[in-house]
């Protein structure tokens, strides 16, 4: 029995799956560097929506409209992609000798010297970008509709007493926003992190991906204890990951909605 | 109660207008009108819904641009640029500043949900006039004993009466020091047993001396607490005078026939 | 990881030609036991690894690892991401028109078909069957040409992926490398069983390299050849397969 309890310890606590509970972190970071980015993008889309220039309206439409509808997996693919390839061409005007890019085999990149290659850090950031681009879009609607459901006669009254725009919009527009698009950024976050999950597909070593090394089954004792197909149980694991974070962000909401809904709330509930 | 009385020479009104205009698409609601303001008067605006009594209201703090004439807050004209409906404010800093200098109420009160009642006093002084917080507070505290609701300090608006409410926005108009109040139907949207500590209130200021322009419809207020009283008509003015020329010896029929239907209702 | 994470922005940062420096980048997929994988501490294990370690030590230059998808493991070679692939990779006339291969340093190897035991396949006419094979692979190009028109040919990223659709009955037949399916059926405790005829595709298993890395395939090939004249290589084939061959001495 005890010695049951210390071969499990020890497996379960072997390099690899060290690495594993380590890679939680890349998914933590995207899922609060992507939240953060689309509020940010929420915001600039909710305001260009509610701009008085023309175009820069129908860029926030544009955007709202057009990036809801695209998949987040293509999405995924595609953003880091044309993002590295974009670098690799402006790097290659730069740096690549006509023999260079006659000495270079591959159809892509130019030249060898205008190669970015992209590790993890990299991938996570243009990971996060992208949830932030895709999901700013979805933000950019909650927030542009919580905008308008703050009562008019309070902004008016903010003006009339001398108040700037900038003024009125962050101490009394934006402000009591949030307590109008909390629940729906609150949905936003949720896809995020259903979203992180993606995040093997762009070659970062993260919680799905070690989950399917771990659990892929073992036929040879020179390589580590040997099993069958073990994945559902890893699988398992990150189900419960999952859950235990959607409970902590309810919980995380319920608690910012109380703090900033002070004076709001029980105003709607009256 | 004090009369209307000629200004003293070399002193400009505190409020003045200068023959406004003022239409939304087709609908004409301000055909040129003229008065003015001096220190310490209570001139009331009194007329059926429709005369555009608001919107003039609305224009001597430009929440609403008239498309024609000019608005004075002592002397100074508010810059605007344009005309028509296309008129602009010329000079925002300019707009900002004067404003800061306007106590408006208004009917649905507009307290700032945000905040507690205390917040919502401290607001402007702190954040517009760029005063001490100290000094802002205890100014705060004060004009909230004095409108009668000083033990409700860190109540939010939400948690308030209606009348609580328009006594709390009153006290936010007072803490900036105004040159002149503005009172948009400030009982309208009250309860009538609401409506008393409101007005006595406003009663209380009017016979301090402050300045204040005030958009009606309640009568015999009018009569009790101005000093000057102007009927709109169909965006003219109709009839002006003395509460005791315009209700105890009215000239014009319309305005008759308007004081006839106020005292039916 | 995060070394070769940390590694990988370090070589980013110093600039990536090949010969200019003295670090060798060698990607390995780490999911194909026993030439490559990744051991318990996680770090890369297996023939390959301990063949290249032992080719750079002999040519002088360092050498570092780097997990790469199967599937991208070429482009990312000519991108420039790495220099020499190491993955169980077999010299066939089509890879060899888009990259270059060292000398082969695992002899030709017959691909093998395993099934459950007591499948009755009829190998004679090919029909109807679940056949599994990791996808860009000779095996998957062989399937895909003479099995799919009658047959599924179902791909999967890595091999032991495929076994293990194979054991939870999926598939009816796999084929794969006979040297990575030798220790497995082996291990597999009459798990599965190897059926029918064995094939020889392929001409050997050899490191990928671009095409204009001539130098870097030089230095590569005389090493590997010093290894195989002392015998070090077949004393590593010896070492992770069992003591099986093939080998490159009769």
């Amino acid at each position: 029995m005890i010695e049951d309890i210390g071969f499990w310890f020890s497996y379960l606590t072997n390099g690899k799956h060290l690495t594993w509970y380590a890679s939680f972190q890349f998914t933590i970071f995207a899922a609060l560097m992507g939240g953060a980015l689309a509020v940010i993008f929420g915001l600039a889309g909710a305001t260009m929506k509610n701009s008085r220039f023309m175009p820069l309206r129908l860029v926030g439409s544009i955007y709202s409209s057009i990036v809801r509808g695209v998949p987040d997996v293509l999405f995924f693919l595609f953003f880091p992609l044309a993002f590295e390839q974009a670098v690799e061409w402006v790097v290659a005007t730069q740096v690549c000798s006509p023999e260079a890019i006659a000495a270079q085999t591959a159809a892509w990149p130019p030249c060898r010297e205008a190669n970015w290659f992209l590790g993890t850090t990299e991938y996570l950031l243009l990971a996060s970008v992208s949830l932030g681009l895709v999901y700013g879009a979805f933000a950019t609607n909650v927030i542009h509709g919580a905008l308008r459901s703050v009562p008019a006669g309070q902004l008016e009254a903010a003006r009339a007493y001398g108040m700037s725009h900038s003024q009125v919009l962050w101490r009394i527009h934006v402000r009591q926003m949030w307590v109008y698009a909390l629940p729906g950024l609150s949905n936003v976050w949720m896809l995020i992190i259903k979203a992180t999950s993606l995040l093997s597909l762009l070659q970062i070593a993260d919680i799905v991906l070690w989950a399917d090394r771990l659990g892929a089954p073992n036929f040879l004792p020179a390589v580590g204890l040997v099993h069958e197909d073990w994945r559902w149980r890893y699988y398992l694991v990150l189900f419960v990951f999952y859950i235990l974070v959607t409970w902590l962000s309810e919980k995380g909401f319920e608690a910012i909605m109380r703090r900033v809904g002070k004076g709001i709330l029980s105003e709607a509930r009256a | 109660m004090q009369h209307a009385s000629p200004a003293p020479a070399g002193s400009s009104p505190v409020v003045e207008l200068r023959g406004l205009h003022k239409s939304f698409g087709a609908l004409e609601v301000l055909k040129g009108i003229s008065f003015a303001a001096r220190e310490g008067q209570v001139i009331s605006l009194i007329g059926s819904s429709g005369s555009g009594k608001s919107t003039l209201l609305r224009c001597i703090n430009m929440l609403e641009i008239p498309d024609r004439g000019d608005v004075l807050i002592d002397g100074e004209a508010i810059k605007l640029r344009g005309t028509g409906a296309s008129r602009q404010i010329a000079d925002e800093a300019q707009l900002r500043r004067i404003r800061s200098e306007l106590g408006m109420v208004f009917q649905s009160f507009n307290l700032w949900a945000h905040m507690t009642v205390l917040q919502n006093v401290m607001e402007v002084p702190l954040v517009v006039q760029g005063r001490q917080r100290d000094e802002v507070e205890m100014e705060a505290r004060a004009m909230l004993d004095k409108v009668g609701i000083g033990s409700k300090t860190d109540a939010y608006p939400s948690q308030l009466s209606g009348g609580q409410q328009q006594r709390a926005a009153i006290a936010r108009a007072l803490c900036i020091n105004p040159r002149v109040m503005l009172f948009d139907e400030p009982t309208s949207a009250l309860d009538p047993e609401l409506e008393v500590e409101v007005l006595r209130v406003i009663k209380v200021l009017a016979d301090e001396g402050r300045s204040m322009v005030l958009v009606t419809h309640d009568m015999e207020f009018a009569r009790s607490v101005s000093d000057w009283v102007i009927f709109l008509h169909q965006g003219r003015i109709e009839e002006e005078g003395t509460p005791d020329d315009v209700f105890g010896a009215t000239k014009s029929a319309r305005l008759r026939q308007f004081l006839n239907a106020a005292n039916h209702t | 990881m995060k070394k070769i994470m940390l590694a990988a922005a370090a070589t980013l940062a110093l600039g990536s030609t090949a010969m200019a420096q003295e670090t060798v980048r060698i990607a390995t997929e780490g999911a194909y036991a026993p030439w490559n994988f990744l051991d318990d501490s996680g770090n890369p294990a297996g023939y390959e690894i301990e063949l290249g370690n032992a080719i750079c030590e002999t040519a002088g230059v360092t050498c570092e690892w780097i997990i790469n998808d199967w599937d991208s493991i070429i482009p990312n070679l000519l991108a420039g991401n790495y220099d020499l692939i190491m993955a169980g990779m077999s010299i066939t006339d089509e890879r060899l028109q888009t990259i270059e291969f060292t000398e082969p340093y695992f002899p030709p190897d017959p691909s093998k078909f395993a099934a459950a035991p007591g499948a009755s396949i009829d190998f004679a006419e090919l029909s109807g069957v679940r056949l599994g094979v990791q996808s860009g692979t000779i095996q998957a190009s062989y399937a895909q040409d003479n099995y799919a028109s009658a047959n599924t040919v179902v791909t999967f990223a890595t091999a032991d992926q495929a076994m293990a659709d194979l054991a939870a009955g999926n598939l009816d037949l796999i084929l794969a490398d006979g040297a990575y399916l030798d220790p497995v059926v082996a291990a597999s405790g009459g798990a599965f069983e190897f059926v029918g005829e064995d094939i020889l595709i392929g001409n050997g298993y050899g490191g990928g390299l671009r095409k204009e890395d001539t130098e870097l395939k030089a230095t590569l090939d005389e090493a590997l050849a010093a290894l195989k004249a002392d015998g070090s290589v077949d004393a590593l084939i010896a070492k992770w397969f069992d003591g099986r061959g093939p080998f490159f001495a009769e």
